[in-house]
């Protein structure tokens, strides 16, 4: 089964934690997406439900997270609504953000850091997270506020030099946390022109993955979605008693899991057609019919055997994990058509 | 892989990590077709990168920095293709005072005196402003009292190239011309008698302005104080200038080196021609850049002027920053800045390992220093 190691690069309080725990509410039933993604592991199963749970109904937010964790999740497609097939499995880690920005003699961090970086280096996509209260600050403030030369001085200078450490072909999605404090005050456009004009290390970065040809995004998303949670003027979150409506989600997923390069959708080949004891009989019968009118022996085979091609890949035939991935694939593709309509400007190469 | 040594003076630690933590801001990543530096110990780069959040948050001093000593800054050049090779490294050492104690500290000192390839002093501007505008003179003593004659003595007998760097240019940028301090630098004599003697020597002594956070983010304030200049983002201004230079001025005092050699062999053997400076300077230079005889033809790929292949390379590596100087620099800086922004892209192509990184970013230290004989044509001193 096909194997995706994701990482999520942010600093603290980017939203690293709660970007997978609302990934894996939406797709924890099929719904639209045409796949579902499980835990096996019983506890983290729970465990990560309890995250959601505790976020979407407490009035806290959670703790930073304290040490390096993998959560292996499976990605499954319904087989007729018989069963569930295994398409894909993804790692996806999660670690204090402290660790990329924080300076720490002591050496729990330094094995941290070197564990992030052997991660950083198998990953098959990297979501770099840009925090969207921070964003929204450097947006709105003409005279920066410290918090703001803190997160670019540091935050952003310390994540532009991990990313452009990363493996050339290993593609990068700039993730936007928090879309809903941004969206209807700022476009993607706004937003990507004064990223690219006044971070330098961002424009330097991108600069470098558009020259060897790898995809690099800027993808707006809301773990909680719009309304769950005001900006009060002290820059606190406050929860407000609504529904989370996650927002966006969906979109990094679909294009980490596309864009490893040997995993485009149609590379497979139509399944082989394994001879049953009717197409024998068939064949023998062809050879009979032969000798005695070899253009309808020759018309039979080709009638015969033209029909059992044709629906060789139809329903029949059980779902195996490579047609399970084929079709979640193909769905993420569609994903990332609906992804480019709705923000055209997501795209950092162009 | 090269490793070259620069030794750094200065009053505090504080002012010498600054430098070096705004130093790593400008090039931590790549621009254009220059290079990049690397700090391998990721402890090391995010200190740089809080250190230079402070200088421009006025934040509170990061934790552990007093104990290093030791910034290694790997160079690294970034190809078309986005692979990375390393060129060089670049190893600076910081002996402030009150580390070690005195004969721990002189028994240290002089073991990376013998090796240093270029010694680095650090002068802060805003104890330069306060004595050059004459309204602080608590601040003017200290830098005429203290911090400038400890780094003046400790520069006495050396004879790799001295580079004098002034922090905070922003301070005094539009107030006073690098001409006027060096001029009033010049009125000390301790100061005059090192430049005389390093003249005769024929040693090369630099004064490079910096500024950590650029010259438009802050101004200074009637009563001392910073104010942020509303919408202006931090940028260091000139702050690659230095560890630019190493590699050009090393070269230049190799080639001077053997010059004098040369001349005394002359005048020992009267030998009347055939002399040998070129190759002598040529192969010094290869030593130096730690590429054997192979590295020759990258070398030589550096310059596209007209003129036969050794002595292009003998112009740029000794005289380049003289006969621009005789010949009028802006005219000539027109042809090179076109013809070096032209000549980076195609050295960057030839890009394939270790050696040809280094040729590419040596290329690149020669715009640097073009750069700043531009801005400032009176920061050579000698």
């Amino acid at each position: 089964m096909n194997h995706y190691n994701i990482i999520t690069l942010g600093p603290s309080g980017s939203g690293k934690t709660i970007f997978l725990a609302s990934l894996f509410k939406v797709f924890s039933t099929q719904g639209q997406f045409g796949f579902s993604l499980d835990i096996q592991d019983h506890t983290k199963r729970i465990a990560l439900n309890k995250i959601y749970a505790d976020l979407t109904t407490g009035e806290e937010w959670p703790l930073g997270t304290k040490s390096i964790s993998e959560w292996v999740l499976t990605g499954y497609v319904n087989n007729s609504g018989i069963s569930k097939i295994p398409a894909f499995k993804i790692t996806y880690v999660d670690y204090k953000g402290g660790l990329i920005t924080d300076v720490s003699a002591d050496e729990i961090n330094y094995s941290g850091y070197d564990n992030l970086k052997t991660y950083l280096q198998e990953a098959d996509a990297i979501l770099a997270i840009l925090d969207g209260q921070k964003l929204l600050s450097f947006m709105q403030e003409y005279d920066f506020s410290k918090n703001i030369l803190r997160w670019l001085n540091k935050d952003l200078a310390n994540l532009m030099q991990m990313v452009d450490k990363c493996n050339k072909y290993t593609a990068v999605h700039f993730i936007i946390s928090k879309w809903d404090l941004i969206e209807g005050k700022y476009s993607l456009a706004d937003v990507k022109k004064r990223l690219l004009d006044s971070v330098r290390e961002f424009k330097d970065v991108v600069e470098s993955r558009k020259k060897v040809g790898c995809p690099v995004r800027l993808i707006p998303v809301s773990s909680l979605g719009q309304g769950f949670a005001v900006l009060q003027s002290d820059g606190q979150m406050k929860k407000l008693s609504v529904n989370p409506h996650p927002m966006n989600v969906e979109f990094p997923l679909a294009f980490a899991l596309t864009d490893k390069l040997d995993n485009k959708p149609g590379i497979w080949k139509r399944k082989p057609l394994k001879l049953t004891v009717w197409d024998w009989i068939i064949i023998g019968f062809c050879i009979v019919f032969t000798f005695n009118n070899v253009a309808l022996g020759l018309i039979i085979a080709i009638v015969y055997f033209g029909i059992r091609l044709l629906t060789n890949n139809k329903k029949n035939h059980p779902l195996s994990s490579e047609d399970a991935l084929e079709q979640s694939l193909r769905k993420c593709q569609e994903l990332q058509k609906q992804f480019s309509a709705k923000f055209p400007d997501s795209d950092l190469t162009k | 892989m090269k490793n070259y040594k620069i030794l750094t003076l200065g009053a505090s630690g504080a002012g010498k990590t600054m430098f070096l933590a705004s130093m790593f801001k400008a090039l931590s990543t790549q621009k254009n077709s220059n290079f990049k530096l690397n700090v391998e110990d990721p402890q090391k780069r995010k200190l740089l990168n809080s250190i230079y959040t402070q200088i421009v948050t006025g934040d509170t001093w990061p934790a552990g920095t007093k104990s290093i000593s030791e910034w290694t800054f790997t160079c690294q050049v970034q190809t078309k293709n986005s692979d990375n090779y390393n060129a060089c490294q670049f190893t600076y050492f910081d002996y402030a005072g009150g580390r070690l104690t005195d004969i721990e500290q002189e028994s240290e000192f002089e073991e990376v005196v013998q090796q240093a390839d270029v010694v680095l002093g650090l002068l802060d501007g805003q104890k330069i402003y306060a004595w050059l505008n004459g309204n602080d003179k608590q601040r003017a003593d200290v830098f005429l009292s203290t911090d400038l004659p400890s780094i003046l003595k400790r520069m006495q007998n050396l004879k790799v190239p001295v580079h004098f760097v002034i922090s905070k240019w922003d301070l005094l940028d539009q107030k006073f011309t690098l001409s006027q301090i060096r001029e009033k630098l010049l009125t000390i004599p301790a100061f005059a008698q090192l430049i005389k003697n390093r003249g005769e020597a024929g040693s090369i002594v630099r004064i490079i302005p910096v500024s950590a956070i650029g010259l438009e983010f802050a101004t200074l304030q009637a009563n001392g104080n910073m104010k942020k200049n509303p919408g202006k983002i931090p940028f260091p201004f000139l702050v690659e200038v230095p560890i630019s230079c190493v590699l050009p001025d090393r070269l230049q005092q190799i080639a001077s080196e053997r010059q004098a050699q040369e001349k005394k062999l002359e005048q020992q053997i009267q030998k009347k021609e055939g002399s040998n400076i070129v190759v002598g300077a040529l192969v010094g230079g290869l030593d130096i850049l730690g590429v054997g005889l192979d590295g020759l033809g990258l070398l030589l790929e550096l310059d596209d002027t007209a003129e036969i292949k050794l002595a292009r390379l003998f112009t740029k590596a000794t005289s380049m920053v003289n006969s621009l100087l005789k010949g009028g620099i802006k005219t000539i800086d027109e042809k090179l800045s076109k013809a070096s922004r032209k000549k980076k892209e195609v050295t960057l192509q030839t890009v394939k390992n270790e050696q040809s990184a280094l040729m590419h970013a040596v290329n690149v230290f020669y715009d640097f220093e073009q750069e700043l004989l531009q801005i400032f044509p009176d920061s050579k001193l000698v």
